[in-house]
């Protein structure tokens, strides 16, 4: 266990001073790592071996391309491997420092807001359009409490008057008084109604929907009224 | 965890991403645009993209999947951009004179695949492939359920009938001797700057 790793292939002086034979749990841990199956203390390891150790960066290549070419022959090309890296390092080096996440969300925030929102007078006139809503509210539902009673027996009026006032004008028009009265007023009776009815006795109880219809045969109304 | 290590500010683990990744965003690319010179330009420009979006990465999806969505769109941008550019236009249209093997030889996709890299690129797919035949078969299935299928140690324990330890070590034994076979043909392809 933990003995030294072939390194005769590195061995250059082109290899930088801290670059040195891995051991066995070094490299154990780098084919974790590539394999996503290291945490922890072990993780912190691996990435200060691979932070630190050339070689072990290019053993890292390596694990890589040996996955890539067992996937494909296509990908073992990988002379310009090197060279892209360096590129890259230097990119990366003069990019700024990722931001922490809960930085990166206030200024979601920041782009999100109307482009507006830094003007005053733009802030005022929504705060009094929002003050002349409230108002506007509170007005109507004040005038509706006061008012309430008279307009609740209003609405009633108006909805009754006229379900009683049309069918009576209507059976004034179209009907005979029979002569048949009750102490409240007379009975009206429709000659056609009362022929049909006879003619249909299924319809003098109830309508085909077996809605109750004696109403029709027994409207009253006061003549005393105008 | 490495693009959680890349969050923290380790630019060296977006690094590491960058090695494992790059062959394979190149090859896509490749795919697209097809002029080496613009393949690796649009890579590195894929590459700082996804860096710069990183934070945004919520680890819904794979990083290679959200990677590849990145360098789909940064390579039809390049091709956009290319059609607007009117040197470029201008060159096309220009080889419309010439005869139909310069037309053609200018149209094809451009590679920097020379006799002596091609060579090398079979050399290390054939190296590969032999070590992987040369594999006991406990190793080689490992190996094989791990890069080729894409399977988890879980799973290739619960195939393979033993515990996880002992696919880890398999998996390891197995990469380690491809390594071996391998490792002084990539030294000599890649150079030693890593």
């Amino acid at each position: 266990m933990n003995k030294p790793h072939n390194t005769n292939s590195y061995s250059d002086n082109d290899f930088q001073a801290d670059q040195t034979a891995l051991n066995e749990q070094q490299l154990q841990q780098i084919n974790d790592l590539a394999d996503g199956q290291l945490h922890g203390e072990g993780f912190a390891n691996a990435m200060s071996l691979l932070n630190n150790s050339s070689y072990a960066r290019a053993v890292w290549h390596r694990l890589h391309v040996v996955g890539d070419v067992l996937r494909s022959n296509e990908l073992a090309n990988c002379q310009s491997d090197s060279d892209f890296i360096q590129r890259m390092k230097l990119s990366l080096q003069q990019e700024p420092a990722i931001q922490p996440i809960s930085v990166i969300t206030v200024q979601t925030k920041n782009i999100a807001s109307s482009a507006n929102d830094g003007i005053f007078i733009w802030k005022s006139v929504a705060g009094l359009a929002s003050l002349m809503g409230v108002i506007a509210v509170s007005w109507s539902l004040f005038n509706g409490t006061i008012n309430g009673g008279a307009v609740a027996s209003g609405e009633m009026a108006s909805a009754t008057a006229p379900a009683n006032q049309v069918p009576m004008a209507v059976v004034a028009s179209d009907t005979a008084v029979a002569g048949a009265s009750n102490g409240r007023g007379e009975m009206l009776r429709d000659a056609q109604l009362d022929a049909m009815i006879a003619a249909h006795k299924q319809l003098g109880g109830y309508s085909a929907l077996q809605a109750p219809s004696g109403f029709l045969r027994h409207a009253t109304f006061d003549k005393n009224r105008p | 965890m490495l693009v959680e290590r890349t969050l923290a500010g380790d630019s060296r683990a977006y690094e590491l991403l960058v090695i494992k990744y790059q062959r394979r965003i190149q090859r896509l690319i490749g795919r697209m645009v097809r002029d080496v010179d613009l393949i690796e330009d649009i890579a590195q420009e894929t590459f700082l993209r996804a860096y710069r979006a990183l934070p945004k990465f919520r680890g819904e999806a794979q990083f290679y999947t959200w990677l590849y969505r990145i360098a789909v769109n940064t390579s039809k941008k390049f091709l956009l951009e290319l059609k607007r550019d009117p040197t470029f236009v201008a060159n096309v249209s220009g080889n419309s004179d010439d005869d139909d093997e310069t037309f053609y030889t200018k149209n094809e996709p451009t590679s920097n695949e020379t006799p002596e890299t091609m060579l090398a690129a079979k050399e290390v797919a054939e190296a590969v492939n032999n070590a992987m035949l040369a594999l006991p078969d406990d190793l080689r299935q490992a190996l094989v359920l791990r890069e080729i299928e894409g399977l988890s140690y879980e799973e290739i324990a619960l195939m393979m009938a033993c515990p996880i330890g002992t696919v880890r070590s398999r998996i390891f034994r197995a990469r380690d001797a491809i390594s071996l076979k391998v490792g002084p043909l990539l030294e000599h392809q890649t150079g030693k700057r890593w």
